[in-house]
């Protein structure tokens, strides 16, 4: 049995991924003052580390990143665990945001949210994530389910 | 370079060292006593161009007249060719200055602080050095070119016999002495290494290893050539491109008499030469419509990281040639795809340096005036190091006048240009950076990207990224509004899939189907 907040709300501990300090700190904030355990990491890289000293009951991360970006980084969280919580978050006024976003839906985020972020809608998303059952995230599509295809920069 | 410098250099690479040496005596002899006056100013030159020709992680240490040099991990061979190649620019800039000294405005990208044309207010020293050079014969009698080459065009008058070269391979095996202001030769191989403090710069010299004559250089590097693909259809195109008028033969990577032993090394083309092409991702349609090409050798890319690309070690003239094999790669490339699928469009890129030379770029027009027709809608050129070229009226001329010959120039700037405005008058299609090689933290990389598409936004041009190295750096070039991409997560292109148009989304970077980068390999 989770711990609750003031709130009602179960007591999560989440992960926190996200390169720019402000925001950063800002969600920081946000996510303790509602009685949540936040884990940061500055880039996809850090974030997958972490998150192998987990569990997370939620992820949140940015999608533009230095050294691992954020669909990579939810590419490789789905792939240890199928059933992770992600929510996606990415700048907004920028080319290509809106397909970024678009396919980290498709990787199984269970939210996407374009930057700047309305503290009460980062709310309202968090708390309805943090309530969804797991089971109702679809699986990674197949032709990005296998591992190999992941490392092209090593080629 | 400090000591210290090449005490880590060294202690890094302690096994495979090689040494040079560039050495200004034979200046100094010819000048006599204005040597005191003029000395402080050649060597000035000299070592502006040491540092232009040598990365940083070679050491070099001047001894009175003669500049040391310590290569890691290359061969003596590679060692005198590289000091020749240095001597011959030096040279180089020597002889151009004076020939073009006394007709004011001709050149006057030369006229910079540290070229020959600046030697000091009197021009008796340059009138010691024409008398000089032309004794050698370096400079024709009426001044207006420069006799005969040494691995490069010599000016408008470039004499085609160069089996008259006087090169003499100095006693310490290899290299060159007599017969030219600036001598290169072999001054040690394997250096031994002294872990202790301070090093001595004239304990690096030992005696050079027997068995490396005038031979040995010869046989493994006169003659070299590329790898050749198809033939080209026509003839005169490929001849043209191989010997352009006016360069002696040896420049233009084919030599007549490989079995001369008088003949100076020739380290250029290597022979182990290839081409490359990468896929251009054009964000606009979501699929690949170009490809580039890069040269390699066996060590790695020959070209360097940044705007300028420019091979190390290499003169104007080598890379002149550079600029002419690419050419003719493309064209042989385009001749031989005529398949219906393949349609897209073939990317070379022309060094700054060849196109800032009157006489290069002349000939690099000339080169590109045989393209033939039915092919020229299909292939782009690159303008490396665009922002040089264009500060010359001289330069912008000729990059309209190459425009006319292509389907679209690019202009590839410094990352950290702050205005394209200059670009916009100019038949440019888009600018671009080249990250191949930059080794920064991808957070600056990236704070670079979205600087530089910001500025080309503002300047209403498209723009390109190339040699994106990682997966996050592409898809901040995505989000920076980059209009194509190149780089290692879009692929490389086997011959196989070559100028083949095919679809590539973002969703491709994360393998989400077999696509240029995993099909075509």
């Amino acid at each position: 049995m989770q711990a609750k907040n003031d709130g009602g709300q179960d007591m999560a501990r989440i992960l926190l991924v996200e390169d720019e300090f402000l925001v950063s700190e800002t969600l920081s904030s946000v996510l303790e003052s509602g009685g949540h355990t936040v884990i940061r990491a500055v880039n996809g890289n850090e974030g997958l580390k972490k998150y192998a000293d987990g569990p997370f009951d939620l992820v949140i991360t940015d999608i533009i990143m230095p050294d691992k970006e954020g669909i990579g980084m939810i590419l490789e969280m789905r792939r240890r665990t199928p059933n992770a919580k992600i929510v996606a978050i990415s700048g907004g006024g920028r080319s290509g945001t809106t397909e970024f976003l678009r396919m980290a839906k498709e990787l199984g985020a269970m939210a996407v949210m374009q930057k700047p972020i309305r503290l009460a809608e980062f709310s309202r998303v968090l708390k309805e994530c943090l309530a969804t059952s797991a089971t109702t995230i679809p699986p990674i599509p197949a032709q990005l389910s296998d591992n190999e295809s992941l490392s092209p920069t090593s080629q | 370079m400090s000591h210290a410098g090449q005490r880590g250099l060294l202690v890094v690479h302690p096994l495979q060292t090689a040494g040079g040496e560039i050495d200004l005596a034979p200046l100094r002899a010819g000048l006599s006593t204005n040597w005191e006056e003029y000395g402080p100013s050649l060597h000035r030159i000299a070592s502006r161009v040491i540092r232009q020709e040598l990365p940083e992680t070679v050491a070099c240490v001047r001894l009175d007249d003669t500049y040391r040099v310590i290569f890691a991990n290359v061969s003596e061979l590679h060692a005198i060719n590289k000091c020749q190649n240095i001597a011959d620019e030096i040279e180089r800039r020597l002889t151009n200055a004076l020939a073009t000294d006394g007709t004011p405005g001709r050149n006057p990208k030369r006229r910079q602080p540290g070229s020959a044309a600046n030697l000091g207010s009197s021009r008796g020293i340059l009138r010691v050095l024409r008398a000089f050079l032309r004794a050698l014969g370096f400079l024709s009698d009426t001044d207006t070119g420069i006799t005969r080459g040494h691995g490069g065009p010599r000016g408008e008058s470039v004499n085609a016999g160069a089996d008259t070269l006087k090169d003499v391979r100095s006693p310490s095996g290899g290299g060159r002495g007599v017969g030219h202001p600036v001598a290169a030769r072999v001054s040690a191989t394997n250096i031994p290494v002294r872990a202790h403090d301070g090093l001595d710069p004239k304990e690096l010299v030992i005696s050079p290893r027997d068995g490396l004559g005038g031979d040995a250089v010869a046989k493994h590097s006169v003659g070299a050539e590329m790898p050749r693909g198809p033939a080209i259809a026509d003839q005169s195109l490929r001849d043209f491109m191989e010997h352009p008028k006016g360069l002696p033969a040896h420049a233009a990577g084919r030599n007549q008499n490989p079995a001369h032993p008088k003949r100076t090394a020739i380290a250029f083309p290597p022979a182990d030469l290839r081409f490359e092409f990468f896929p251009f991702w054009n964000l606009m349609t979501n699929l690949v419509t170009a490809y580039g090409i890069k040269p390699m050798g066996t060590a790695g890319p020959l070209y360097a990281a940044g705007p300028s690309g420019e091979p190390r070690h290499c003169s104007s003239a080598e890379t002149f040639m550079l600029d002419r094999i690419m050419l003719r790669e493309c064209v042989t490339i385009l001749e031989s795809s005529k398949q219906p699928q393949k349609r897209a469009l073939v990317c070379t890129f022309v060094h700054a340096r060849t196109l800032q030379d009157p006489t290069m770029a002349r000939q690099f027009l000339q080169c590109c005036e045989r393209i033939p027709e039915e092919l020229r809608p299909k292939l782009v050129i690159e303008i490396a190091d665009a922002g040089d070229v264009i500060r010359s009226e001289e330069g912008r001329e000729t990059i309209s006048n190459v425009s006319r010959f292509v389907r679209a120039t690019l202009a590839r700037l410094p990352v950290s240009v702050t205005n394209m405005s200059a670009l916009v008058a100019l038949p440019i299609a888009a600018a671009g950076c080249d990250f191949s090689g930059d080794c920064r933290e991808e957070e600056a990389v990236i704070r670079d990207l979205e600087a530089f598409a910001v500025i080309a936004r503002r300047s209403k041009l498209a723009s390109y990224a190339r040699g994106l190295q990682t997966v996050s750096l592409t898809i901040a070039a995505v989000a920076a509004g980059f209009r194509y991409i190149e780089g290692a997560p879009v692929g490389r292109s086997g011959l196989d899939h070559l100028l083949e148009v095919m679809p590539f989304k973002i969703a491709d970077l994360y393998g989400a189907r077999p696509s240029v980068r995993t099909a075509a390999l």
